[in-house]
């Protein structure tokens, strides 16, 4: 073992042990079942006398959302612990919980809970509040609202959230804002996080969801686990079990990540990538098996649009009907929809779907090039070739195909190599065993970080199709899964449509700085913060300050913790903890319908989201716009024929607890290849980016037709910062918070007390700075002290800091200050690593 | 009766004629004013030092430095200490008496008192120690004879008792009272006591498995020699101190045989030292790492410290031109100090290399240093005495004195005028 | 009644450092603020979630520490009142608060650095009422306590609170006594290393590697 830096621990600091091999340890032996119960000692919970377990998720923004028993004892949350899935009876790892869910009876009653509206009685971000009454409250808030659309136009009233709340009620799944929000004309802001992956993804496969892959539990069935830039045992630790069970299985687990993570330190191979050049070591290994021949050809035919011709002037795929043939007009029956296609996360709820419903549509086919030579429509020809061009009047075609290997043979192990800093030898084994399927592809929030992240999600999807490892069980790529069912019913009574445009919360500063959006007068002066924590969170802090803070009226904050968001409010709102009200999750990593019951009456003058609305809607004028109680509501959203012809209702989720929406068990996409294109096969070319949002932004459509590989914004050796600032800038998502809840919370804060961030020493060595000091990181956007930690897990030339410390918990500055709020234009995705930023001791003022 | 007329050499300790002629007189109180203040003295540093106490166990332990992986500190390194002290005292002054020996000019009832005195500290250090002093009932109901620390409790009370006994036994054969054979038999007794003591003292780290610092089966034996070394350096300074003070007269060749018998328990204890340390050193092995933390690490200035003392206090006792009185006392007071060091040494030392120091969540309860991790908290000492404990030592310190001096104002402990 | 011989198997393939057991143990049993009676420690570098090797030749594992419930625990040995004491029909090593005097003289006496803590202050905690079960005993000030195998469970014949927590299914509970067991099969299955076999204190603590 290698000494390490540290001066005492040096000697002792290893364990003193011997290996004791007990029996012979059988290549493969698999474990005892993990489900099986000790012969006497069982798991679970006894009540006491006097406690209830009430059942209850646990549901922030963790992909775990797991189901709990609340232990209520003399009317206090005492425990919380796991409860089983009645979905999941044989247990396989579903039944679960983890240190953050122990750790509620904090978050109900610790010392930062709000207590009762305050309104900000000093500067906004003194610190200085007056408790005002809910009447008065509600009075101020609506009147202020009235008089600013008066003044400025409906539009200029905004709403947004963040992830704090996953329940349907109450929360970021509630279509209840939209109720009220829409009936005033409010602009809804929406964040623009983890997106890139989608947009790269769902652009080649269409959409089931913004985070599509197969179950966690079908990672088993794999041969090769190949995880790119997820840190799954800290970020999502509710998955790790299964790739445990996969890898206790025999399947191979593959990281590519620029750090040595947890999961790295259980991987058998794990690649040291340099960040944000994914795609091009995806594009090398398409590179390998395109040269080597060992491309799944008939998938390519059959499921891809390989064969379709594209046409270079237009960039579009050639039709029949551009060689004169008519299209059809045919019959189609209305169609089921797809139980498995959840809702972007990105939607107003007041958005009508448009439902297919009877009727008829025009069919005009794709040309693609026969074996005779001969233009075809893809349906009649019998042999499409991939490779090929045709001459089209004066325009020429080429196959997709074609244009793929243009753009992938420019990508040679050696020149990927240069790029990524892997060697090519390991680029071409990397490719092998990626031949070697069926295999599934995990992307991470890593590549999606930078502003090139939607190349790296269509790389890695378009390696898909030319392997074909798609669709079926141990085969698949995607962003993890944690998607919805689709049968709910958002469509509220008195739900409208919204008039204004959902914007990205990446817009907001220019758009607050101009009181312009998309060349029309957009002034924004009010918002309302709900279930998140935008002031913490959201890129570029000083910015978001100066232009989106400084231009705003009125600021107001519902939420039950006191965050940096409360702290920057002008009025602040008392909502209460999950725990507190009924509610109904439906977006659960256990691809569950789960239920939350009350297990104790809000504390303090807390009101629930909705009763907030009730009152916020009465105070605007519209007393009745919500005429149910939140019990109806729950019938509204579940109570629907699509989801009763499967059994599901509000009364079978409340007797069940937790009910699974998924149309397989494990749920594996794309099986049988219908892809939700218009073509309905795998569009590794795209003909038009569909924009996350459309904001009529400058891009390169030429650039988006294909994966390719470019540099990120900032975060590379050369970029117009570097000259100033050498490290990038990496978070990672720690296992002590979800985002910055659980940020204050004190049981948690003992094994984690403040802000820190590693460094590999070598770098630490080279700018003299020892392990455990306070040092300062800083870039032009501003700066966060914390203390230094030394770790050989980071890459040079990187740092890694715990993400999401709320300003008061730093000693100067904080993270988000540092990060850039530059975006790509297709994705608009917030690129947390694209920074470049030094670092230096903390010398206080 | 033993006939004593053929010994060569007599021991005026035992001729108690001067003594039997004032039979029945009470012993005089002696001592002026100076006396006098200094018990007023050591009984307000004692007051200090119990209300300090109170406030140690008001307001938490957590006020001393110690804590959970170091989790001893300055008390039971004084505790040591004084057992040494006092083990030492009393064998100096029982031996002579048991082997029907020589002794040391008839100072060996204020060595006696001396050895009570810091029999009454070492157990003063225990209690301060506790957490629930007032369980201290429960040694007595609930007790483990397993256990070496409730060896050391029976012990150092039979031990205190014995200490008094013979001290009475001292005087009552002074006056007559109690036979030769009689003070004989109890001076063996206590000797065997005095070393058991220190033994069992040693036995509380020696037979701990866990602390590859302590478990030597040399600890027993080591820590007698040290108690012999600190012990005769006690009786050297106590006495010389008296005789300074009028108090006594003491022949200069007894201070001299106590400086050559200091001479020698130091050479004896230096061998046990190097016989460890060539003994940890010699494997290569885990042992380096203690070998490393003593002689380089954070408890090298306590080890050298001791070397160098030591080698002072043998030089000065072993150079013929050397051994003034100044300069014996000075090797009395070295040779004090260097035991201190020595308990220091074992103490901390066993704190010092943690068995298992991995990383790990670390907090105000963990370690002394925490702040700093659990590297940083091991690089210099992992212990030091935090104010409150210095108070409450110096208190029970002052504790000892004031009984040793109650002792000298009241008690007939000078050898006979 | 057959004499059980209670331990626990921690697979450090599967542990990945969460310290849901820590904070599970934490909240279970109403711990005093800054007292843990499980920690989890890095193998690896100096810090935590720190690796050794220079980059990229890395390894990194993870122990989770806590009284090892020893078959020939130093501390029981020790201790002048019997306040800690080893149950014979489970095999736990128990710690009556009503009896400790505070010596600490365990606390030395074991050689598992940090299983054993002291409440150096009145117990101070983060809410202003007990969490976790019920029939958890009191904590007292400046007295010792330890990992109790979360007794009172056991007594409702469940398994300590540890153990159903652990995401990744590391965490084995069971008699040794019976050969049919779960921690039974997987030691003699698999590989596994205890800690500080040398020091003779025979620990029920087996981690699979």
């Amino acid at each position: 073992m290698a000494e390490t830096k540290s001066g005492a621990l040096t000697r002792r600091g290893f364990l003193k042990t011997t290996a004791a091999l007990a029996g012979v340890a059988a290549a493969g032996a698999a474990a005892p079942t993990l489900t099986a119960l000790a012969a006497e000692y069982g798991t679970g919970q006894v009540a006491g006398e006097g406690e209830q377990l009430v059942c209850g998720v646990c549901r922030g923004n963790c992909f775990g959302q797991c189901k709990i028993n609340v232990h209520v004892r003399d009317g206090k949350v005492v425990k919380t612990s796991r409860r089983p899935f009645n979905s999941w009876p044989e247990g396989g790892a579903w039944d679960r919980i983890c240190l953050r869910g122990l750790s509620h009876p904090y978050t109900v009653y610790g010392e930062r809970r709000i207590q009762y509206p305050m309104r900000r009685a000093g500067e906004r971000g003194s610190g200085q509040w007056e408790r005002i009454t809910w009447d008065e409250a509600i009075k101020e808030i609506t009147d202020e609202w009235k008089r600013i659309q008066a003044e400025y136009g409906d539009q200029a009233v905004a709403y947004t959230r963040g992830s704090g709340n996953l329940a349907s009620i109450n929360g970021v799944g509630s279509p209840l804002f939209n109720v009220l929000f829409n009936k005033i004309n409010a602009t809804q802001i929406k964040i623009a996080r983890d997106q890139a992956n989608t947009r790269g993804i769902n652009r080649v496969v269409g959409s089931l969801g913004d985070w599509v892959l197969n179950s966690t539990q079908d990672y088993i069935n794999s041969k090769t686990v190949f995880v790119w830039g997820a840190n799954i045992t800290d970020a999502q630790a509710q998955d790790w079990p299964h790739v445990a069970n996969a890898v206790e299985a025999g399947v191979k687990l593959v990281v590519i990540d620029p750090i040595y993570t947890q999961l790295a330190s259980k991987a058998d191979l794990w690649i040291p990538i340099q960040p944000a050049t994914d795609a091009a070591l995806t594009l090398s290994m398409m590179y390998v098996m395109i040269d080597e021949d060992a491309i799944n050809k008939p998938f390519m035919k059959d499921h891809t649009v390989a064969p379709f011709l594209v046409r270079s002037d237009t960039g579009k795929f050639l039709h029949m009907s551009d060689l004169g043939v008519a299209p059809r007009e045919v019959p189609v029956e209305a169609q089921a929809t797809n139980i498995d296609a959840a809702r972007s996360s990105s939607v107003n709820y007041g958005a009508t779907g448009a439902s297919a419903g009877a009727g008829t549509k025009l069919i005009d086919p794709y040309a693609v090039l026969d074996a005779d030579g001969v233009v075809k429509a893809v349906e009649d020809a019998t042999d499409p070739q991939l490779e090929g061009t045709y001459q089209f009047g004066d325009v020429e075609c080429a196959t997709a195909y074609t244009l793929l290997k243009e753009e992938v043979m420019q990508y040679p192990p050696e020149k990927a190599s240069d790029i990524c800093k892997i060697p090519a030898e390991d680029i071409v084994e990397l490719a092998h065993i990626a031949l070697d399927g069926p295999c599934i592809h995990r992307l991470g929030w890593g590549s999606n970080s930078y502003t090139n992240g939607v190349h790296a999600a269509h790389a890695a999807i378009t390696m898909a199709a030319l392997t074909g490892q798609i669709g079926y069980s141990g085969a698949g790529t995607g962003a993890c899964n944690w998607n919805s069912g689709s049968g709910t019913n958002m469509l509220l009574p008195n739900m409208t449509a919204a008039k204004n445009p959902l914007i990205s919360a990446l817009f907001l500063p220019e758009i607050m700085r101009t009181g312009k959006y998309m060349g029309k007068d957009h002034p924004i002066k009010a918002l309302y913060v709900y279930s998140g924590n935008p002031i913490t969170n959201q890129v570029n802090t000083n910015e978001y300050l100066n232009d989106i803070l400084g231009n705003l009226e009125l600021l107001v904050t519902a939420d039950y913790t006191y965050t940096d968001t409360v702290h920057y409010s002008d009025i602040v709102l008392p909502a209460c903890h999950w725990f507190e009200a009924e509610d109904i999750v439906l977006l659960t990593g256990a691809q569950c319908y789960e239920y939350n019951a009350k297990a104790i009456d809000p504390l303090y003058e807390s009101k629930t989201d909705s009763d907030i609305l009730r009152l916020l809607a009465a105070g605007m004028g519209y007393p009745d716009l919500f005429p149910l109680t939140d019990e109806e509501y729950c019938h509204k959203i579940l109570d629907t024929p699509a989801l009763a012809a499967r059994g599901i209702s509000f009364d079978e989720l409340k007797e069940k607890e937790d009910l699974y929406y998924k149309s397989t068990k494990p749920w594996i996409p794309w099986a049988g290849n219908s892809f939700m294109t218009p073509s309905g096969r795998m569009e590794f070319y795209v003909e038009e980016p569909e924009l996350q949002f459309d904001m009529g932004q400058e891009y390169d459509r030429d650039r988006e037709h294909l994966p390719r590989y470019f540099n990120p914004t900032e975060a590379y050796e050369g970029s117009p910062q570097w000259d100033k600032y050498k490290l990038i800038l990496l978070s990672e998502r720690p296992r002590f918070r979800v985002h910055s809840m659980f940020s204050d919370n004190k049981y948690l804060r003992e094994l984690d007390p403040e802000p820190t961030v590693k460094i590999n020493p070598a770098d630490a060595e080279a700018r003299g700075l020892a392990d455990g000091e306070y040092v300062e990181v800083y870039n032009d956007r501003g700066h966060a002290v914390a203390k230094l930690v030394y770790n050989d897990a980071i890459r040079p030339g990187c740092m890694v800091y715990p993400k999401s410390w709320q300003m008061s918990q730093h000693k100067a500055g904080c993270w988000s200050e540092l990060l850039t709020s530059a975006y790509d234009p297709v994705g608009v995705n917030e690129s947390y690593f694209d920074n470049l930023v030094e670092v230096r001791a903390w010398k206080e003022a | 009766m033993t006939d004593t007329s053929n010994v060569a050499v007599l021991d005026d300790d035992m001729d108690f004629a001067p003594a039997k002629e004032r039979a029945g007189a009470k012993a005089a109180a002696w001592g002026g004013r100076g006396l006098t203040v200094g018990i007023g003295v050591a009984a307000v540093l004692t007051a200090i030092g119990i209300a300090l106490w109170a406030v140690q166990l008001s307001g938490g332990m957590v006020q001393t430095a110690m804590r959970n992986l170091d989790s001893w500190g300055l008390y039971i390194t004084m505790f040591m200490f004084f057992v040494g002290l006092s083990a030492g005292g009393l064998i100096i002054s029982s031996v002579p008496k048991a082997f029907g020996i020589r002794g040391f000019g008839g100072i060996s009832k204020v060595a006696v008192m001396s050895s009570i005195a810091c029999t009454v500290a070492a157990i003063g250090m225990v209690v301060v120690d506790l957490g629930q002093p007032l369980r201290l009932w429960e040694l007595f109901a609930y007790s483990n004879l397993g256990s070496p620390l409730m060896w050391d409790i029976i012990v150092l009370g039979t031990y205190l008792i014995l200490s008094c006994v013979y001290l009475w036994a001292q005087v009552r054969a002074e006056q007559g009272k109690v036979s030769h054979t009689a003070l004989r038999v109890i001076s063996v007794v206590a000797l065997v006591c005095a070393i058991l003591v220190h033994s069992v003292t040693a036995w509380i780290f020696g037979l701990q498995q866990g602390r590859e610092m302590w478990h030597t089966a040399l600890l027993a034996p080591w820590f007698v020699s040290s108690a012999l070394v600190c012990g005769t350096g006690l009786v050297m300074c106590v006495a010389a101190a008296l005789r300074a003070a009028g108090y006594l007269a003491l022949d200069q060749a007894n201070l001299v045989r106590l400086a050559k018998l200091l001479a020698a328990f130091v050479l004896v204890d230096l061998y046990f030292f190097g016989c460890d340390l060539l003994t940890e050193a010699f494997p290569a092995a885990g042992g380096l790492a203690v070998v490393e933390m003593l002689t380089a690490g954070p408890l090298a200035p306590f080890f050298w410290g001791e070397v160098v003392l030591c080698a002072v206090a043998a030089v000065i006792c072993l150079v013929p031109s050397l051994r003034t009185t100044p300069l014996m006392v000075a090797a009395g007071l070295c040779a004090i100090v260097a035991i201190l060091c020595k308990r220091v040494q074992l103490l901390v030392g066993g704190f010092q290399i943690a068995n298992i120091g991995l990383p790990g969540p670390v907090g105000p309860m963990t370690v002394t240093g925490w702040e700093s991790g659990m590297a940083g908290a091991y690089q210099g000492m992992v212990y030091w005495p935090a104010p409150i404990e210095w108070g409450v030592a110096l208190g029970v310190v002052a504790l000892a004195v004031l009984v040793f001096l109650l002792g000298v104002k009241f008690l007939p402990l000078r050898p006979q005028d | 009644m057959v004499d059980k011989r209670l331990a626990i198997v921690v697979d450090t393939k599967r542990c990945i450092a969460c310290n849901s057991c820590a904070v599970a143990c934490k909240i279970e049993n109403n711990l005093p603020n800054e007292v843990w009676w499980n920690r989890i420690l890095n193998v690896g570098g100096s810090n935590m979630d720190s690796p050794s090797g220079t980059y990229p030749n890395l390894s990194m594992q993870t122990i989770t520490l806590s009284c090892q419930h020893c078959e020939n625990p130093a501390c029981v040995k020790v201790c002048p009142v019997g306040a800690t004491y080893k149950d014979p029909e489970t095999g736990v090593v128990r710690q009556d608060y009503d009896k400790c005097i505070g010596c600490r003289m365990c606390m030395s006496a074991c050689p598992y650095t940090g299983v054993r803590s002291f409440n150096w202050e009145e117990p101070g905690y983060h809410v202003d009422f007990a969490v976790g079960d019920a029939d958890v005993v009191p904590h007292q000030k400046h007295t010792v306590e330890k990992c109790t195998m979360c007794w009172h469970r056991l007594a409702k014949d469940l398994q300590p609170a540890c153990m159903e927590v652990c995401i990744g299914r590391a965490r084995f509970f069971g008699d040794l006594n019976d050969p049919e067991s779960e921690v039974s099969k997987l030691i003699a299955k698999r590989q596994y290393i205890q800690l500080l076999p040398e020091m003779g204190t025979k620990p029920s603590v087996y981690y699979l590697v």
